[in-house]
């Protein structure tokens, strides 16, 4: 029975693992500049993601950006896969900051990032480069800190319609990963 | 009897309708009316005459000071479009009520104003609720975007390098002997000083409620405000012997329905319903004076408060802003830190895809669009801008630059440029832009004092953006001509829409249908009656015709430029007068800086009529932050004692 468990166990880590892959993503500003009779482009990187991430579990994101966090040293996040109704409808699997319980519980966080790649990425077969896009979003506000004894107040659909407008500070990233 | 009594009468109902509210006959121009008010009224900015051009010209280094305060690598600030100063009323007494942010974001950059995206049309909405349509200010803590976080939250309390990032930019932003906070309350104490009516003052989100409760102490020490006060029953403080009341609000935007889900966002509803009822409840309780604003509309402390948009009013923003700021929630977004893009009603978003079946933006798909992004023409800063200036600013108050901007056209030239816009029905005649943008910037100059009238066709999309007529690569060549001279010259352009996308037949189909005719005709007549034009100069091939036939009944005989004949005049800069105030210096100067949108069809560009793009030049952005003024070298001083000291 033990052996039975142990080959059952061996197989799911190596199940899980195959899934597991490492990218570098990065995302650069282009500028054109006329320089006498030739247009030169410059090219800064703004952007530059690593992850090791799991198919189905997420996991490690380091993120280093001056312009999003005010710091050139790499940023480290957990991130976990997103469930979503028709998931096999998407070609892209999504993962977030967002932890399972967060996720379930529709908890608020104060930076929500999330980060989307083909999930061919995954597959047997690499490929040399993809897409891949970057979310940032970040709140002025604590919503923890809100009295949460309000009660009584009942939406219209208006109301509902212009909290789906809350855009503000949002920054998003299509980037490139090998 | 009968039969003659009911026609006059259906008549004159006929013409007591068109002369509704609707629209108004102002002498022989037209203005709409909407619910942004008249289309023509502009802030002129600054008043020259007030202490406020000096006060925002004097903004501190925010980049060099955040990043010696705050400590480690990489920029404190997000600097490349410069700063956001305000939003309302800048003249004597005009001002009840002082909101304040922590900072602007994008549509803030494209409108040059406080409070125009999201949070403004939010803000606005609980201002109408409490009778204020237009005796208001708006500032935020910090002038420009802080990179990060304000608050640390969850296991971030727990990080040691965290908190002591933390620990820094709160005395940055709150501290009295920080430099933001002493030019911040020189601001503030203006406000106050020129504003007697002056007795409600909104923090927004926690950096908001901070900068409330710190100069709600300043004002009056024994108030002993703070973040929690300002956010629950408010502060009441004594200023000059009438009471001002300190509220806060939540920052509305971070909640969404991805995150925090309906829970957050009832929360955020039943905060604004809260704070709404105490500030109704105060001025019923005459605790505060506040009189509703005329053609305002107080809501009883009873009632509940709708949470939601109303747009913001066009006399909030520089005359040419495009009309799609301020008027419902975001509508621009940034790509990059160098580059801003804006949508139209029809567009969305990060341009996402509308959705077929239920007609909104998509929270998934894209529309694959493309830019053709300009080169910059320029390498370095123009000469023009002073040793002591930075390109994401403004005129800084080193030199008496800081005085010179456009105040706009003029009450009549403004109404007589709308007429123009609003006289055509733009679509139906080919335009394919989407008339939500407004008029593209179509004039620049002085009518007054103009001797030259420049007509000119268009030929780049940065009067989307600049506000005013001629101001991409074209103009600043076309500069050269005009700063030879000491004339004052008045441009105005062939149409005040964008047609670069169409061709020959459909360009002409525009700039010489009728109505256009004729209504261009009345911009330029009006131009002749008030200045004393001697030359009419055309840039351009419908210019050229356009100006051939208007002057005839002048018996001037017009000069020509071609385009190809300004390509090669070499490249000035568009003058600061020409321009609106806190206009960024690198606007108007290294060529064309903004782009339209196009979708690929084959080997064409089909342009789209709802995106646009404006691009820093790549000089502006690699600007270094530049050292410490004496009086920040002083801030610092207390800073680095006041750290050792913890």
């Amino acid at each position: 029975m033990k052996k039975i468990a142990i080959i059952t166990l061996g197989f799911a880590l190596l199940s899980s693992s195959a899934f597991a892959r490492k990218f570098k993503c990065s995302y650069y500003e282009t500028h054109k500049v006329k320089s006498g009779r030739k247009v030169k482009v410059k090219s800064q990187k703004v952007l530059d993601i690593r992850v090791n991430l799991d198919k189905f579990d997420g996991g490690k994101v380091k993120i280093k950006s001056s312009y999003l966090f005010g710091d050139k040293s790499f940023q480290k996040f957990n991130f976990y896969r997103v469930d979503r109704k028709n998931e096999k409808a998407f070609s892209y699997a999504k993962f977030h900051n967002k932890t399972p319980k967060q996720s379930a519980d529709k908890e608020w966080i104060p930076t929500y990032m999330r980060f989307s790649l083909p999930k061919k990425a995954f597959g047997k077969k690499k490929p040399r480069s993809f897409t891949a896009y970057f979310g940032y979003f970040r709140s002025q506000t604590n919503f923890d800190s809100i009295d949460g004894s309000l009660k009584g107040v009942t939406l219209s659909e208006d109301e509902r319609q212009s909290f789906k407008s809350n855009n503000v500070n949002e920054l998003e990233y299509k980037m490139t990963c090998k | 009897m009968k039969k003659i009594i009911l026609p006059a009468l259906m008549v004159t109902a006929t013409i007591l309708t068109s002369c509704s509210s609707s629209d108004s006959t102002i002498g022989r121009w037209f203005s709409s009316k909407t619910k942004r008010g008249y289309t023509h009224e502009y802030d002129p900015g600054p008043p020259k005459d007030s202490n406020w051009p000096k006060l925002f010209a004097e903004t501190p280094n925010y980049r060099a000071f955040g990043s010696k305060v705050i400590g480690g690598r990489g920029e404190k600030f997000r600097w490349k479009f410069g700063p956001m100063w305000y939003r309302g009323r800048l003249g004597k007494d005009e001002v009840k009520v002082f909101v304040i942010g922590q900072e602007g974001a994008q549509d803030e950059n494209v409108s040059n104003r406080s409070f125009t995206g999201s949070t403004g049309t939010k803000m606005q909405k609980f201002l109408n609720h409490i009778g204020i349509n237009d005796s208001y200010l708006f500032m935020n803590t910090f002038v420009y975007t802080i990179t990060g976080q304000y608050s640390l939250f969850g296991e971030d309390r727990e990080n040691a390098t965290k908190l002591d990032q933390q620990k820094r930019l709160l005395w940055l932003a709150q501290n009295e002997n920080s430099a933001v906070v002493e030019h911040r309350h020189r601001l503030f104490d203006y406000a106050f000083e020129t504003n007697k009516d002056l007795s409600l003052v909104i923090g927004v989100g926690t950096a908001g409620k901070d900068t409330a409760a710190t100069y709600a102490n300043y004002l009056d020490p024994k108030s002993k405000c703070s973040n929690r006060k300002v956010g629950n029953g408010g502060c009441l403080v004594k200023y000059k012997g009438k009471n001002v009341l300190f509220i806060g609000v939540p920052h509305p935007g971070g909640a969404s329905p991805r995150n925090g889900g309906e829970s957050a966002y009832t929360r955020l509803v039943s905060a604004f319903d809260k704070q709404a009822k105490i500030v109704l409840k105060a001025i019923d309780d005459k605790k505060i004076k506040l009189s509703t604003d005329k053609g305002g509309k107080r809501a009883s402390s009873s009632s509940r408060y709708r949470y939601g948009n109303a747009s913001i009013p066009h006399k909030d923003f520089a005359f040419g802003t495009n009309w799609r700021m301020g008027e419902w929630g975001t509508t621009s977004n940034r790509r990059g830190s160098h580059t801003i893009q804006v949508f139209s009603k029809g567009g969305c978003y990060n341009n996402g895809a509308i959705d077929p079946e239920t007609g909104r933006c998509s929270q998934t798909k894209t529309d694959k669009i493309s830019y053709s992004n300009p080169a910059s023409l320029l390498k370095s800063a123009p000469k023009e801008m002073a040793k002591c200036d930075v390109p994401y600013e403004s005129p800084k108050a080193c030199t008496e630059n800081y005085l010179v901007y456009d105040e706009g056209p003029g009450d009549e030239f403004g109404k007589v440029l709308l007429s123009f816009f609003e006289g055509v029905e733009w679509n139906a005649i080919g335009v394919t832009q989407h008339m939500s943008f407004g008029p593209n910037g179509f004039y620049r100059g002085r009518v007054e004092s103009a001797k030259k009238l420049i007509i000119a066709d268009q030929f780049s999309h940065d009067d989307f953006f600049s506000g005013r007529a001629l101001s991409g690569e074209i103009g600043q060549r076309f500069q050269s001509v005009l700063d030879k001279s000491k004339d004052d010259y008045i441009i105005v352009r062939t149409a005040p829409v964008d047609t670069l996308d169409l061709d020959d037949s459909q360009r002409r189909a525009v700039l010489f249908n009728r109505d256009v005719v004729d209504l261009r005709k009345e911009v330029l007549e009006h131009v002749m009656e008030n200045a004393s034009i001697s030359e009419i100069i055309t840039v351009g091939d419908y210019a050229k015709e356009v100006g051939e036939d208007f002057a005839k009944k002048y018996k001037i005989s017009p000069k020509h430029y071609s385009q190809a004949q300004v390509k090669k005049m070499a490249l000035n800069i568009i003058p600061r007068k020409d321009l609106p105030a806190h206009t960024r210096w690198w606007m108007g100067t290294s060529g064309d800086r903004a782009s339209r949108a196009y979708r690929k069809q084959g080997s064409s560009k089909v342009y789209s009529g709802d995106y646009y793009k404006l691009y820093a030049p790549y000089w502006a952005t690699r600007w270094k932050s530049g050292s410490l003024g004496s009086e920040e070298k002083s801030s610092l001083e207390f800073f680095q004692n006041w750290y050792e000291g913890q």
